[in-house]
């Protein structure tokens, strides 16, 4: 974990774990933090000799702040990587039983029923889970259109990991084979600027092989020919549409010598703050509470739920893979973790906001004290 | 950000495949059991518990047993979490403490009490989302600024204040002006409360006010009614910190679409710009005001975003 505020390299960061190396840390500190005075001795030079000794008390003390700060981030992150690791073989658990992988306890095994395959393959796992969840989340629901559900039901896992650098995460939308689009992962990352704020810099989405006629980002748009014209041929035209699927074709920054109204600004910074709201909900609620959306309990615990009857059904739409084919699928995933995502390498000219401010835990810096 | 409630109807015609009734002799005891425990479990917004068949029940109760033991570790996640950062606030305090000492003159015993002057109306100067907010005005009054304290509010991590300690001076009478947010954390985080102190100006010396002089100059015989007429204006000042875009009341919306009106894109800016000047308060300002002063902290800022270095030229007397 690099720090770019005090400048440090790793090396300085590995001795600091040990005690023995406390008092070199504190004078490589001094050192660095003299080199760097060096740049900026503009206040230094115009103080009294007096006032000057207490300022470098006061850095001596700042040092110290900061070696202490380093060690929390190091904690911080331990402490959030040992717990990533508890919840892991949970969600491999979830995985397994959601997509029939495994049955559960109790359960009689049903080998070889006498009734068809569309009676066998309505009971493997539990069909639709992911979709579910995700529309009973509002924020997620408003973006999932009526066509884009038939493709979410080879939704199989979403997980989410950290990404180093640059520092931001990643989340990963693992799907079965489907007759829309080829790939089986989908994948979107955020790289933020500072580790201590949710600003984002830049987000990249895979591009997605859809088969043709397939495509849900897009409809083909008929035209009918005037009447008595020469050529009877109808026209078409292909149009951008609303789908769930534009989440991996975010919106992108243009280069800093491109001009920019800032109308378009704007409407741009609003855009990446939606598309943020959208990933950090499915990393902080969807993932870690997925039961709780598919069954609806994770909604009790938001306020100002309007009470509407319920419309929610659950889709019982056939999954036809079989088991051996998603021993096939998970091997599969492996290679495709590999994938290059769709790239486009602009430097960052907004920096985005949540849509009202974010408050993220994993991002937040260190909590003031208790009053 | 908007919550509306908008559900989508899971109804297609002809598109949904209802499922054969399961007999009723086929559902056993334990069967019975898990549907009525699984209906108990899902009050509001129940999906049919009837689509799906004794098989699926069972593992969605399993998957239950899942997340109760996925949610148990959180809990303990969290309880980590705030542990380990009230040990490093503890470790922090007297390092605070100790620079409070120093830029105030308090430890050393001479009769000059000198400390190190403007401290932190240079180190806010040094940061420039902050300088941004700082007039030519200010600046006398923050001189008087001796120390910036950011704590937690009702044992809630989200829930911070901000308190700026001056020592008494020409402008106003209060000693401590402070900031509070308070956050919601249960429809994601969104600012629900925003309280600054209300602070009392001495005369004539308010920092968002100015007084704009109208002269008319009449010239004729009679000179009646040749007062001047005055008027007062809002303008820039870092003391509009202290009295923030207000946040209509949950209460008084009666439905998502009303708040939505109210809910102004430009008042969404400010709130915006409120609550960024805070945090850098918090998290950037405060731990590390030794390196603002210095200029130090630029030199991290030049690495993460390419800015050029705004030199302070600031000189104390």
């Amino acid at each position: 974990m690099s720090n770019d505020k005090d400048s440090f390299n790793v090396s300085d960061l590995t001795s600091a774990l040990k005690d023995e190396d406390r008092a070199g840390l504190v004078n490589a500190l001094k050192n660095k933090l003299q080199n760097l005075a060096g740049q900026h001795s503009d206040v230094l030079e115009n103080l009294t000799p007096k006032i000057r000794r207490r300022v470098e008390v006061l850095r001596e003390i700042q040092g110290k702040h900061d070696e202490i700060e380093t060690k929390f981030r190091e904690e911080r992150a331990a402490l959030e990587a040992k717990y990533q690791k508890l919840y892991q073989p949970l969600y491999n658990k979830r995985y397994e039983i959601v997509n029939g992988a495994t049955e559960v306890e109790g359960a009689p095994e049903d080998a070889k029923m006498d009734q068809g395959d569309e009676k066998t393959a309505e009971e493997k796992g539990v069909p639709s889970f992911w979709l579910t969840a995700l529309k009973n989340n509002d924020v997620i629901s408003e973006e999932i259109t009526e066509r884009d559900e038939g493709a979410l039901i080879y939704l199989k896992d979403i997980k989410w990991c950290k990404i180093e650098e640059p520092k931001g995460f990643k989340l990963e939308f693992f799907f079965d084979q489907n007759p829309y689009f080829k790939n089986t992962l989908l994948t979107k990352a955020y790289h933020m600027i500072d580790e201590d704020e949710p600003l984002l810099e830049k987000a990249i989405g895979t591009e997605i092989d859809w088969y043709p006629g397939k495509c849900l980002t897009q409809k083909i748009l008929k035209k009918k020919p005037k009447k008595g014209a020469k050529n009877a041929k109808p026209i078409t035209k292909t149009e951008d549409c609303e789908s769930f699927f534009n989440f991996f074709n975010p919106p992108q920054v243009p280069d800093d010598d491109e001009d920019i109204d800032e109308e378009r600004a704007e409407e741009l910074q609003n855009l990446m703050e939606q598309d943020y709201d959208i990933g950090s909900t499915i990393r902080e609620k969807i993932i870690p509470h997925a039961v709780s959306w598919f069954t609806g309990e994770a909604i009790e615990g938001e306020e100002f739920e309007i009470d509407n009857d319920d419309e929610d059904d659950i889709d019982e739409d056939e999954d036809e893979d079989e088991e051996d084919e998603d021993e096939d699928e998970e091997e599969d995933d492996e290679d495709e973790e590999e994938e290059v995502s769709k790239t486009k390498k602009k430097p960052s000219v907004l920096h985005k906001k949540g849509g009202r401010p974010q408050v993220t835990d994993d991002q937040q810096g260190e909590r003031p004290p208790e009053c | 950000m908007s919550n509306e409630e908008n559900i989508k109807s899971d109804n297609k015609s002809g598109d949904s495949s209802d499922l054969p009734t399961i007999p009723a002799l086929d559902i056993g005891a334990e069967e019975c059991d898990l549907l009525a425990e699984l209906k108990n479990l899902t009050l509001k917004r129940p999906f049919d518990v009837k689509k799906l068949s004794p098989k699926v029940t069972k593992r969605v109760l399993f998957l239950k047993d899942i997340q109760v033991t996925h949610d148990e570790l959180e809990e303990k996640f969290l309880a980590e979490k705030s542990a380990l950062e009230a040990t490093y606030d503890n470790l922090y305090k007297p390092l605070f403490a100790k620079r409070y000492e120093i830029v105030n003159g308090v430890v050393e015993a001479e009769a000059e009490k000198e400390g190190v002057p403007n401290f932190w109306l240079i180190a806010m100067k040094t940061n420039e989302m902050l300088a941004n907010e700082i007039t030519e005005r200010d600046e006398a009054a923050l001189k008087y600024l001796k120390d910036i304290r950011s704590c937690r509010v009702e044992d809630t991590s989200r829930n911070f204040k901000l308190e700026f300690l001056f020592d008494s001076n020409l402008y106003f009478k209060n000693s401590v002006l402070s900031k509070t947010y308070h956050v919601n954390d249960e429809d994601g985080p969104v600012l629900e409360k925003v309280i600054g102190t209300d602070i009392e100006w001495f005369p004539g010396k308010c920092l968002t006010h100015k007084v704009v002089v109208k002269k008319k100059t009449k010239k004729g015989p009679k000179k009646v009614n040749n007062i001047p007429m005055t008027k007062t204006e809002n303008c820039e000042s870092f003391f509009n910190f202290f009295k923030p875009p207000e946040i209509p009341e949950i209460d008084e919306v009666d439905d998502y679409d009303d708040f939505d009106t109210i809910m102004t894109e430009e008042l969404q800016n400010l709130m915006d710009q409120d609550y960024d000047i805070a945090v850098t308060i918090r998290d950037k300002l405060i731990p590390h005001a030794v390196s603002w002063f210095t200029g130090e902290a630029l030199v991290d800022e030049d690495d993460s975003d390419d800015n050029d270095d705004d030199d302070n030229d600031e000189k104390s007397d």
